[in-house]
């Protein structure tokens, strides 16, 4: 071992150096391949909801970290910054966003929950048949298929027959059923014990 | 050999709980804001959520570890199963982790793989490799988590306990021609000292009463004028005692495919030459001159030499250059007519006393290097090189002297390697026999 190899900081980058070796060698291909899926529908999420490209250059970071932590909440961070700033447009005196980069946007979240929800559960170095990753699309597309036809059918009912305080009331008694039915399916299962480690 | 998994109940992931989060903003944002726009983007969520959630998972599926022949040889192939079934009517995903040993060289992955079960279903995954070292190692424990609804519930099973995987070493073929000096027994492939049934020629003397017709040598009578008979060596089975020195390692083993070190080298030849002298049926034992004094007592057959291999590929892969007494060794060598062969690689003192002690003690015994060629320290300095030459003098020069001694070394290479020192130990038994019974 020479003298500069015998340096604490050469011998601790030498030591990084390694395991990421070990790791490149342990991974497998379609681990990674659902990672850089997951890092790009990160940045498309990005994307659409700030549609400016620092917003995309900064935005790329945080979903380089959901992507490589994908049992955490840094990805539901992600997406609720997302929403957030999606209602802050349509709240300020901003031309609102058209209604396709909508779509678009709904489409991606789920893309980037969904994906997520994948890779938590499947290390890089898993060996994942393709059969696991074409199941998984299918079921995307159909659930994108469903909220297409669940949200023209919704726009069609949309024509105002009641009044303003109607609309409220009803809306705030559907977001807040659909926000109690889903507490309570959560809740149906005991939470995790601990965040899921990658 | 099959061990099943009890398996935790279904509980909620990190996914679940993102999706409730995100509807709840979606939806009380666009109603605060009073933005139906809002709504838009949670409906894939609700969608998909609730979808997934309509169908609960029944009963976790309960896993399996197989692993089809529970032993092997260096180099072959290993086969191990989870099993897991799918008695629900929506399709799991089903993620294994097997941990396997340090020289299982697996085909696909590291340990971790991923299946998809269908509705009413089960599957197997398969954990397939090649095993590159000799050992005792065990194969798992393994765990299984089955992901329901989409990756929204998941379930634990308990841990597989793990399987023993013998790995018995795989050397070069062994083979000698030679008679084992001091055979016994009854009936065996050897030739002994005493007159008998057999196929060596002994003598040919006068006929004596009770010699039977068919051992009449007729050309030596009609010569003579008077009957003669063959007289053979009676054929018999002998003991050999195997003493593995295994309390030093050179550097680090590449495995069946790669570097040879001194325990591998001594390991394969005592493998080796149990499985020959176990086909010829003779009776082998098996002691370690090591931190313990484990022994496998003289025995025979088909049987005993799969005992023998369990035995060798117990030895500790780390030896720790501690050793009991040689002296209390000594007493461990039974039985006392037992050929004793000794496989070291002659890397100490220790050894070096404990062969001239036999062979002063008139044991048959025999010396099977076993340090392989080239074996040498890592290089340090400039020295080193040096250092290293001068030990190999010294140690040719401990070898010579133990010859002298009357303990025949030879360096182990397979097949008839100890064809001469065999020779040699069958004559100096025989010496000490002619000058005893003179």
């Amino acid at each position: 071992m020479s003298y500069w190899q015998s340096q604490p900081l050469v011998e601790r980058l030498i030591y990084y150096y390694q395991r990421t070796r070990a790791w490149a060698r342990r991974a497998t291909v379609a681990g990674l391949a659902v990672r850089i899926v997951l890092w790009w529908t990160g940045v498309g999420v990005v994307l659409v909801a700030f549609p400016h490209p620092v917003a995309v250059l900064i935005g790329a970071v945080p979903a380089l970290v959901a992507a490589g932590r994908p049992g955490s909440h840094w990805g539901t961070l992600l997406l609720a910054v997302a929403i957030g700033a999606t209602a802050v447009r349509l709240a300020s005196g901003l031309p609102d966003p058209s209604v396709m980069s909508l779509v678009l946007l709904a489409g991606v979240i789920y893309l980037h929950h969904s994906i997520s929800a994948l890779a938590a559960q499947l290390r890089t170095d898993t060996v994942i048949p393709p059969r696991v990753l074409w199941w998984w699309a299918g079921r995307i597309g159909v659930v994108w298929l469903v909220s297409a036809v669940v949200a023209f059918l919704a726009s069609g009912l949309s024509t105002p027959r009641w009044s303003a305080t109607g609309w409220v009331l009803a809306g705030t008694g559907a977001a807040v059923g659909t926000v109690v039915l889903l507490i309570a399916a959560r809740h149906q299962w005991r939470p995790e014990p601990a965040e899921e480690k990658q | 050999m099959t061990r099943p998994a009890r398996v935790s109940d279904w509980r909620a992931t990190t996914a679940l709980s993102r999706a409730v989060i995100l509807v709840a903003l979606a939806l009380l944002l666009g109603v605060a804001l009073g933005r139906v726009e809002l709504v838009l983007l949670a409906i894939p969520l609700v969608v998909g959520t609730g979808w997934a959630l309509l169908a609960r998972p029944p009963q976790p599926p309960r896993p399996r570890l197989e692993l089809d022949e529970p032993s092997t040889v260096e180099g072959g192939p290993v086969l191990a199963r989870v099993e897991v079934a799918n008695s629900g009517e929506r399709p799991l995903l089903c993620v294994a982790t097997v941990r396997v040993p340090p020289w299982l060289r697996l085909k696909h992955g590291v340990g971790y793989y991923s299946t998809l079960l269908p509705p009413r279903t089960g599957t197997t995954m398969r954990v397939e490799g090649r095993v590159q070292r000799w050992g005792a190692y065990r194969l798992g424990p393994a765990v299984a988590r089955s992901v329901a609804a989409d990756g929204l519930l998941v379930a634990d099973s308990a841990v597989m306990p793990s399987l023993p995987l013998s790995v018995y070493p795989a050397g070069e073929r062994f083979d000698s021609t030679q008679p084992l000096p001091r055979a016994r027994g009854i009936t065996g492939t050897h030739r002994s000292r005493r007159p008998g049934d057999g196929g060596e020629l002994a003598e040919v003397r006068l006929f004596h009463t009770g010699d039977r017709l068919r051992r009449i040598n007729w050309r030596v009578s009609h010569r003579t004028g008077a009957l003669h008979v063959n007289t053979t060596w009676a054929d018999r089975d002998a003991d050999v005692l195997l003493v593995l020195d295994v309390r030093h390692e050179t550097g680090k083993s590449g495995g069946v495919d790669g570097r040879v070190t001194a325990l591998d080298q001594t390991i394969r030849a005592a493998a080796a030459i149990v499985e020959h002298y176990a086909q010829q049926g003779d009776r082998i034992g098996l002691l370690e001159f090591g931190t313990g004094l484990r022994r496998l007592p003289s025995g025979t057959g088909r049987r005993h030499f799969r005992a023998a291999l369990e035995w060798l590929v117990r030895v500790d892969p780390f030896p720790r250059a501690l050793s009991l007494s040689p002296r209390l060794l000594t007493t461990a060598l039974r039985p006392p007519h037992a050929l004793v062969i000794v496989l070291t690689p002659l890397l100490d003192t220790d050894v070096v006393g404990f062969l001239a002690g036999l062979a002063r003690t008139g044991r048959s015994v025999v010396a099977v290097d076993t340090l392989p060629a080239g074996a040498a320290p890592p290089r340090r300095t400039t020295w080193t090189e040096l250092a290293v030459r001068l030990w190999w003098w010294e140690r040719a020069n401990t070898i010579d002297r133990l010859r002298n001694v009357g303990v025949p070394v030879a360096r182990w290479q397979g097949i008839g390697s100890l064809d001469l020192t065999l020779r040699h130990a069958y004559q100096m038994s025989a010496r000490s026999a002619r000058v005893v019974a003179r």
